[in-house]
């Protein structure tokens, strides 16, 4: 089996395996840091009559959520990043955003007009519903990636679908009444505080089947992340690599964009982190860095979201963006 | 103006100056005469004045007073130095279902030609009959349409300064062509300062007098029900407002227009801080704030417990929810999406009052309630 194993010596950056066990450890502290200030479980207010039930159904859910969330979206963009061999490359660049926002939208404003009952019938399937519309463009995808055989024409079938289900969203909020829109955009303001205790398994499965593709695919990765003819010579298809990246990407990206609304930078950033802190652009010691780097990021936003200031939440994904844009550039500055 | 007496000479006043305009010598200028502003009870974004032979109207962008947006005068002075005049009222656009609902209730909505929209009309002399067919909608579904309310040709152009898009647009036509009344009578925090804008309207419609008598009507009620909320020796429900979206919920501050009608009505908002917006704070803090509240109201869309439960399955920690005590405000929703609590309750806030009087009171016969329904 060793031989059949892509040798990853050509380029510089994919050049090392293992990972930095002292920066590792740092970001390891890092997400264990962040984490219990985010759960605060030695918290007094804790101890107050009905705060054991709040603890467990509210915050609980939501710090787990955050970390979950953070992960599954971490790794979302490592794959995506693989898959365009691009270093921006991000969890919603084949067009999984819009299409969740589709049918959430589709939910919202014409509920009433499908047969549903209420708006309470509208909050409860906008979950399913963002799922529904981002399977839908993962479907075209899949469909079309057999014979798009350039990698810039499924970026290009992406960003059209994006505009397209865009435009639909623009179309059907004509029609929207006030309170409908508000719903809308409380969903698109992104947030880990919705997240019900019930739908953290459903989180936590979707990162499992990513971490799945990703372990047993990553010397495969690393091959085509040197080029087309590594992956042929260790007689993998290309296809099917590009296949599995899709499936694991957009699956990670569109159940947590159902669950938690759309989370932006995450996917773009965490996997910059990993491959700095492990100066290797190698899948295996990536994985788990990708990983603690992107619970990090959203605990942190968490955090601040909740704490920055009293008697109210700020916007997740606001946050993630002003903390995410300067690392960016620094990072590409530095490149 | 809290003394009826006074109320009666300045309508008196009132209703000379319009007796007189139109009529007599032109080209008076108002500088010779000081205006005489009249002290609104409770609105602060406009104010009226008076001089012997002219009237003022003159709008507020804040609630000081410190930003002025428009200055219009009407009477024998046919110029007045930093006022526009009134302007023709026969051809009057209204941007606002509450500015429609208005001049209805002054029965002054012949003038109108257009409005933003027709399906948000709930005033009975309009919503549903030919009048308001024959109305052109120039914003429809979202920002105004340009040439919709040039077709218009309106005289009179009521609005808000609510998007900037639609203030660029309305400025941009309204050049030398039509008066425009930048109205922001949905930020005056006090119910009764929303309803005092009928004497505003009544002005700029040619019928102030009337517009004072229906203001003092309201008033009146209102204040008595005040009263008689304040002598209830029963313990005063806390109250909760609105709902959670998406894991946010919107808390209205302390001295904000819901939290005013809930202690008027003698109930306890529960608020977070002190001001006149709202605080949007997360469905974890919510529960924990509002774990104990007795009522909860304007559930927004929501007019059923199962809704409230399909949005997030968390509110069973809020007591009122657990025990029942959960009031929509869709009892008039039409399903073309007009309210009558949005626009007619602005205009009657006594009857706002009413209902959440009653509500507090547990005191709910079949047809006690205008707006509000209990959610089963």
């Amino acid at each position: 089996m060793q031989d059949h194993k892509p040798r990853i010596t050509q380029a510089s950056t994919v050049n090392r395996r293992g990972l930095r066990p002292r920066l590792t450890l740092l970001l390891l502290a890092i997400f264990g840091l962040v984490i219990l200030l985010d759960l605060e479980p030695f918290s007094s207010r804790w101890d107050l009559p009905g705060a054991n039930a709040i603890f467990w159904d509210l915050h609980f859910p939501r710090v787990m959520a955050a970390a979950i969330g953070g992960i599954a979206l971490a790794w979302s963009g490592l794959m995506m990043q693989t898959l365009f061999r691009n270093p921006l490359a991000g969890p919603f660049l084949i067009g999984i955003t819009p299409g969740a926002t589709f049918g959430v939208a589709i939910v919202t404003y014409l509920g009433s007009q499908i047969g549903l009952d209420d708006s309470g019938t509208s909050f409860a399937l906008q979950p399913l519903a963002a799922l529904g519309g981002a399977f839908l463009v993962l479907s075209i995808q899949l469909a079309l990636h057999k014979k798009l055989t350039q990698l810039h024409a499924l970026l290009l079938v992406g960003l059209v679908l994006g505009y397209f289900f865009g435009a639909a969203v623009d179309i059907i909020t004509q029609t929207a009444q006030a309170q409908q829109v508000k719903q809308f955009v409380m969903w698109g303001m992104g947030g880990f505080d919705r997240v019900l205790p019930s739908q953290l398994p459903i989180l936590a499965v979707s990162a499992s089947i990513g971490l799945g593709i990703l372990l047993l695919n990553r010397h495969a990765f690393n091959a085509y992340l040197l080029g087309d003819i590594h992956v042929e010579s260790a007689g993998k298809s290309i296809k099917n690599l590009r296949l599995w990246l899709i499936i694991g990407s957009a699956s990670m990206a569109a159940i947590v964009t159902a669950y938690c609304g759309p989370v932006s930078f995450v996917g773009l950033i965490a996997p910059h982190i990993s491959r700095k802190i492990n100066a290797t652009e190698s899948h295996g010691p990536n994985i788990l860095t990708t990983a603690f780097a992107g619970a990090a990021l959203t605990l942190t936003a968490d955090i601040l979201a909740n704490q920055l200031i009293a008697n109210s939440i700020l916007p997740i994904n606001a946050i993630l963006s002003i903390i995410g844009a300067p690392v960016v550039i620094f990072m590409l500055a530095r490149k | 103006m809290k003394n009826p007496f006074l109320l009666l000479v300045f309508t008196a006043i009132l209703a000379a100056s319009f007796g007189l305009g139109g009529c007599g010598e032109k080209q008076r200028a108002a500088g010779k005469n000081q205006i005489v502003w009249i002290k609104n009870a409770y609105a602060q974004f406009f104010r009226l004045g008076y001089t012997a032979s002219d009237s003022f109207l003159e709008l507020f962008a804040d609630e000081n007073g410190e930003k002025v947006i428009g200055k219009f005068h009407w009477g024998k002075s046919s110029h007045v130095s930093g006022y526009q005049p009134r302007g023709s009222m026969a051809r009057i656009v209204s941007l606002s279902s509450i500015h429609t609902g208005m001049l209805a209730e002054l029965s002054a909505h012949k003038t109108l030609v257009g409005v933003e929209s027709q399906k948000y009309i709930a005033h009975p002399s309009l919503s549903g009959t030919p009048e308001l067919k024959r109305l052109a909608e120039v914003a429809p579904d979202g920002p105004i349409i340009p040439e919709k309310l040039a077709l218009c040709s309106p005289t009179i152009v009521l609005g808000t300064l609510s998007s900037i898009e639609d203030k660029q647009t309305i400025e941009r036509l309204s050049l030398n062509k039509f008066s425009v009344y930048w109205c922001q009578n949905h930020l005056e925090n006090h119910p009764l300062g929303r309803s005092e804008w009928l004497i505003a309207l009544g002005w700029i419609c040619g019928k102030p007098t009337q517009a004072q008598e229906k203001f003092n009507r309201i008033r009146a009620d209102y204040e008595s029900l005040v009263e008689k909320a304040k002598a209830m020796k029963s313990e005063t429900p806390t109250v909760i407002t609105n709902c959670v979206y998406n894991g946010i919920w919107f808390v209205p501050q302390f001295s904000s227009f819901v939290s005013q009608l809930i202690r008027d009505a003698g109930g306890k908002p529960i608020s977070t801080e002190a001001g006149s917006g709202s605080n949007v704070i997360s469905i974890e803090k919510a529960v924990g704030l509002f774990a104990q509240a007795d009522i909860w109201i304007n559930t927004d869309l929501c007019t059923s417990l199962n809704c409230l439960r399909s949005s997030d399955p968390r509110v069973a920690h809020i007591k009122a929810f657990r025990q029942g005590r959960v009031y929509h405000f869709n009892k008039q929703l039409q399903t073309n999406g007009s309210n009558a609590y949005w626009d007619m309750g602005c205009i009657y806030p006594n009857r706002i009052l009413s209902d959440l009087f009653h509500i507090f009171q547990n005191n709910l016969q079949s047809d006690s309630l205008n707006y509000y329904d209990i959610c089963r």
